[in-house]
């Protein structure tokens, strides 16, 4: 047997620990020493997991510093709207000014509009490839998803770098100089810090150099998120970047721009659509509920195309409901999300997924805005504990024509 | 019989007495380091190490009834959730990254111990971890650390208030007094 071996055993025997040597092992660990990159996060999270269980989040004695997120308002927003019920329409018309639902995003506190990305925006150079997947504005704070695809980048290239290190045992730190060097050889620095500092994986880029400009004015995010992925046969980044907008407001905004080096990659904001409710949202005609699954969508119409987003709702008793069919689950052509008109099926294309939605684009060339639509997704995939099932729960949007 | 912090024992009775207030106090204090770990075995995409930190908290709340004080500390059984639900997320996925990746490799049986299935490699197991204990402290902390939590080596200096020359040579020393306890299984 070789180090190597030793190295791995060592990892199975930690891996496969008792509970009572795991508590051995970790008895002087200090769990507060480690903290979740950002409150948004951490707020997302908790939020979620006392969804998917069923628990209302309560109202907690200390105030969390930030960003004041929406979950704590929750609670509140809870006893404001079971009042308006009960008694008199001024308690209504408070619940209505001080909070807002936007689907996809969650309750949020607002005494001003919201807003989302208007279209995805894509631009690129010889060297990177940027696409604006998801942008939020609200309270002044601007969060936004991008990609970076590292077009220069050949992940076999990587992967020999990494595996050659592997087998010669060169250590972690080693490994991660050389990966700097060679995204250095691609003249990547300019475009993102490239460093030697070794973190828990030998990842040599750190962050992007990267920018917002809102209206001429420049901003650094305030918080910042990378992770990556690959390509076809390349590198690409997730980003998410937290900016504060000081002194503007959506409506004042024309152009926004995320900027790295000197390529830019333009964007414009359209109001969210907003709800004063959850339940609101739930009653909306674009929402569709089928055994406590509730999908709603969010149509935006042109001259030939009906852009339409889906959001999940309600996941009922699900913990993961996918209508792009990326959960494996083998949902056949035919039964993808598809416009039905009398005598034939307009299917779409699937734009984009996130965590949040999903995007499907229908080309409705010669049939416009002056007909009404019906939205159908025959099958959607749904994923409870380990196993995933397609659930012939057949939604439908009927969406009204422009006349 | 396991030592128990009075703070698990009324996590527990919170937990029991009021789930939503509970549950916002696990994750308040245990978030952070659930992440950690997790992260340190996905690599990947931020929305699937949510979703397993997710995941975790889920299932604990889900065990809660199961939960052995006697045996395990709070901390113990999440981390332990973590990293099988890491592992088994990763194998879903697999399509991440290569760096690191072959360190996870392990299995993530969930098997209780049975002594008619006891294995080479459970044998082994139990070898490494007998031997990692008996390095004493801090040591055997600066091994976990390192290779379960994968802290780089800066961040447990700083943790133990030592300097990074001295956690590299420690984990130099004890991995050879290690290999050296292990001579049975042949380890270079």
């Amino acid at each position: 047997m070789n180090n190597r071996d030793f190295d791995n055993d060592f990892l199975k025997a930690l891996d496969n620990a008792s509970i009572e040597d795991i508590t051995e092992l970790m008895e002087n660990i200090n769990p507060s020493e480690f903290k979740i990159p950002d409150d948004i996060t951490k707020k997302r999270i908790e939020n979620e997991t006392l969804k998917r269980i069923g628990l209302e989040r309560t109202k907690k004695n200390r105030v969390s510093k930030g960003i004041k997120y929406a979950a704590g308002i929750a609670a509140a927003f809870t006893i404001v709207i079971s009042t308006t019920f009960t008694y008199s329409a001024s308690a209504r018309e408070l619940a209505r000014r001080l909070f807002s639902f936007i689907p996809g995003v969650g309750v949020v506190e607002t005494d001003q509009q919201n807003y989302v990305l208007d279209e995805d925006k894509k631009s690129a150079n010889d060297d990177i490839s940027i696409e604006i997947n998801y942008v939020t504005l609200k309270n002044r704070f601007l969060e936004v998803s991008y990609t970076v695809d590292m077009l220069n980048v050949n992940k076999k290239d990587v992967y020999d770098i990494v595996s050659e290190a592997k087998a010669w045992d060169i250590s972690q730190e080693e490994t991660t100089k050389r990966l700097a060097d060679f995204y250095r050889s691609l003249g990547y620095e300019k475009y993102f810090l490239i460093s030697e500092d070794c973190t828990k994986t030998p990842e040599a880029v750190k962050k992007p150099y990267s920018k917002l400009i809102v209206n001429g004015k420049e901003y650094e995010a305030s918080v910042s998120e990378l992770s990556f992925g690959e390509t076809h046969s390349g590198k690409i980044a997730y980003v998410r970047e937290v900016y504060m907008l000081k002194d503007t407001t959506g409506k004042d905004i024309n152009e926004v721009t995320i900027a790295i080096d000197n390529l830019k990659a333009n964007f414009a904001l359209k109001l969210a659509q907003q709800y004063y409710s959850k339940e609101q949202a739930l009653d909306g005609k674009n929402t569709c509920k089928r055994n406590g699954v509730n999908i709603m969508c969010d149509p935006v119409w042109s001259e030939s195309e009906l852009k339409v987003d889906f959001y999940t709702i309600d996941k009922g008793e699900f913990s993961s409901i996918d209508i792009a069919n990326k959960l494996g689950a083998d949902i056949p052509f035919e039964d993808s999300p598809y416009i039905e008109l009398p005598g034939k099926r307009i299917y779409g294309t699937i734009t984009q997924v996130t965590s949040k939605k999903t995007q499907i684009i229908f080309d409705i060339e010669g049939i416009g805005r002056s007909e009404d639509l019906i939205i159908r997704l025959p099958k959607i995939a749904a994923q409870k504990g380990e196993s995933t099932e397609v659930l012939d729960y057949d939604f439908n949007f009927k969406l009204r024509s422009i006349k | 019989m396991r030592k128990n912090t009075l703070d698990d024992q009324k996590l527990l009775k919170l937990l029991n007495k009021d789930a939503s207030r509970g549950m916002q106090e696990l994750m308040d204090y245990y978030s952070g380091l659930i992440y950690y770990i997790v992260e340190g075995k996905l690599h990947g995409k931020t929305q699937d190490i949510e979703e397993c930190v997710e995941d975790v908290f889920i299932e604990f709340y889900n065990k809660i009834d199961q939960i052995d004080l006697n045996k395990g500390s709070i901390k113990g059984y999440l981390s332990m959730m973590a990293t099988r639900r890491a592992i088994d997320k990763y194998r879903k996925i697999a399509s991440v990254m290569e760096q690191g990746m072959e360190a996870l490799e392990a299995t993530a049986d969930d098997c209780s111990y049975e002594p008619e299935n006891v294995t080479v490699e459970d044998e082994r197991n139990k070898a490494i971890l007998t031997a990692i204990k008996n390095l004493g402290e801090p040591d055997n902390e600066i091994l976990y650390r390192r290779y379960y939590l994968s802290q780089p080596v800066k961040e447990i200096a700083e943790a133990l208030d030592m300097k990074s020359n001295s956690v590299t040579k420690r984990i130099t020393r004890a991995l050879s007094t290690l290999k050296g306890r292990l001579e049975e299984y042949h380890y270079e």
